[in-house]
């Protein structure tokens, strides 16, 4: 029953659109964890994510650094040491990456937001109309 | 389907939005769309809104090739000011700011002083009394409206053929929405008036 409701509604806004705005419409759904990753990359903080990449790309450099003294390493200070640096550019990696995660997870949830609100107006001229 | 209404209209008013149609809402996908890299939710946005523009550039400058130039300039300012869209559901009144400042220039450059012609003599075919009278009415109507002034009639324009909401009207020429209240009011007097009803 709700199903059936759903996809009333669904036809009623396809209704409304034009064939290219349809077909735009469900090529929402259809995008890949790769086009949307994509997607972070050209929007519109698509400079910051790019940013963001290079310094990742420059921390792993220093990590890579940073491991091969730590395992060529003869004092304990010294191991010490560069194992806490090589630690500090870990975490400043996965912060980094954690980002561009939530990016994607926020363009996701805008679109599901805005889908929301497109079923709700076409219920309410439904009624109304 | 009560609910939902109900639950929708205290949705709305306890966010003091202003009511939504599915229009803008389906543009704010677009801009959403296009924010996010989607080059395909450009050219539906362009095909969208193209002939509406041109309209409303063409009644505003009273000039076919000005119109075209109007728009076709506005669609560069709106591609590169699209990604910095605050609220995407509003696409149609800021770019109608855009088109609408624009012809202003473009009208103030030109230093042509805007005449109100006449840009259509609606046809009235014969037909039964009932029609005439009808007609009859309409014409009384569209000279009534001729003799507005340019600003009354815009919002007119917008607010009844382009079912434009008072807020979007006010952003759309950049005056408040008491100025389009009265405006609007000074236009249905004036109006009556003139129809004598």
């Amino acid at each position: 029953m709700m199903k059936n409701k759903n996809e009333k509604i669904d036809e009623l806004i396809r209704e409304t659109l034009s064939a290219e705005e349809a077909a735009f419409y469900d090529s929402l759904e259809e995008k890949d964890l790769f086009g949307k990753l994509g997607a972070v990359y050209r929007g519109k903080m698509g400079w910051l994510s790019i940013i963001m990449t290079v310094v990742q790309l420059l921390i792993f450099v220093i990590f890579v650094g940073c491991l091969l003294v730590f395992l060529e390493a003869d004092t304990t200070e010294e191991l010490i040491k560069w194992g806490a640096a090589g630690f500090c550019c870990l975490l400043a990696m996965t912060m980094l990456k954690l980002f561009i995660w939530m990016q994607m997870d926020k363009n996701d949830l805008l679109q599901e937001i805005k889908k929301l609100e497109l079923i709700l107006a076409a219920h309410m001229e439904q009624t109304k109309g | 389907m009560l609910r939902i209404e109900l639950f929708h209209e205290k949705f709305v008013s306890l966010m003091n939005l202003p009511m939504k149609n599915s229009k803008t809402i389906f543009d704010g996908m677009l801009v959403l769309g296009f924010q996010n890299g989607d080059s395909k939710a450009l050219a539906i946005l362009v095909k969208r809104y193209q002939s509406d523009f041109c309209r409303y550039a063409c009644w505003y400058t009273h000039d076919i090739e000005m119109a075209r130039d109007v728009v076709q300039d506005s669609w560069g300012v709106i591609i590169a000011k699209l990604g910095t869209l605050r609220n995407p559901d509003s696409f149609r009144s800021w770019a109608m700011r855009i088109i609408t400042r624009k012809a202003q220039d473009q009208l103030r450059s030109t230093g042509r002083i805007r005449t109100l012609k006449k840009q259509y003599q609606p046809i009235y075919e014969d037909g039964s009394d009932e029609d005439d009278l009808k007609a009859e009415y309409i014409r009384q109507l569209h000279e009534a409206i001729q003799k507005l002034n340019f600003d009354q009639q815009l919002v007119l324009r917008l607010f009844y053929t382009q079912e434009y909401s008072l807020k979007e009207i006010s952003t759309i020429l950049d005056i408040s929405v008491g100025t389009v209240k009265s405006r609007l009011f000074h236009a249905r007097e004036k109006l009556k008036l003139n129809l004598k009803l």
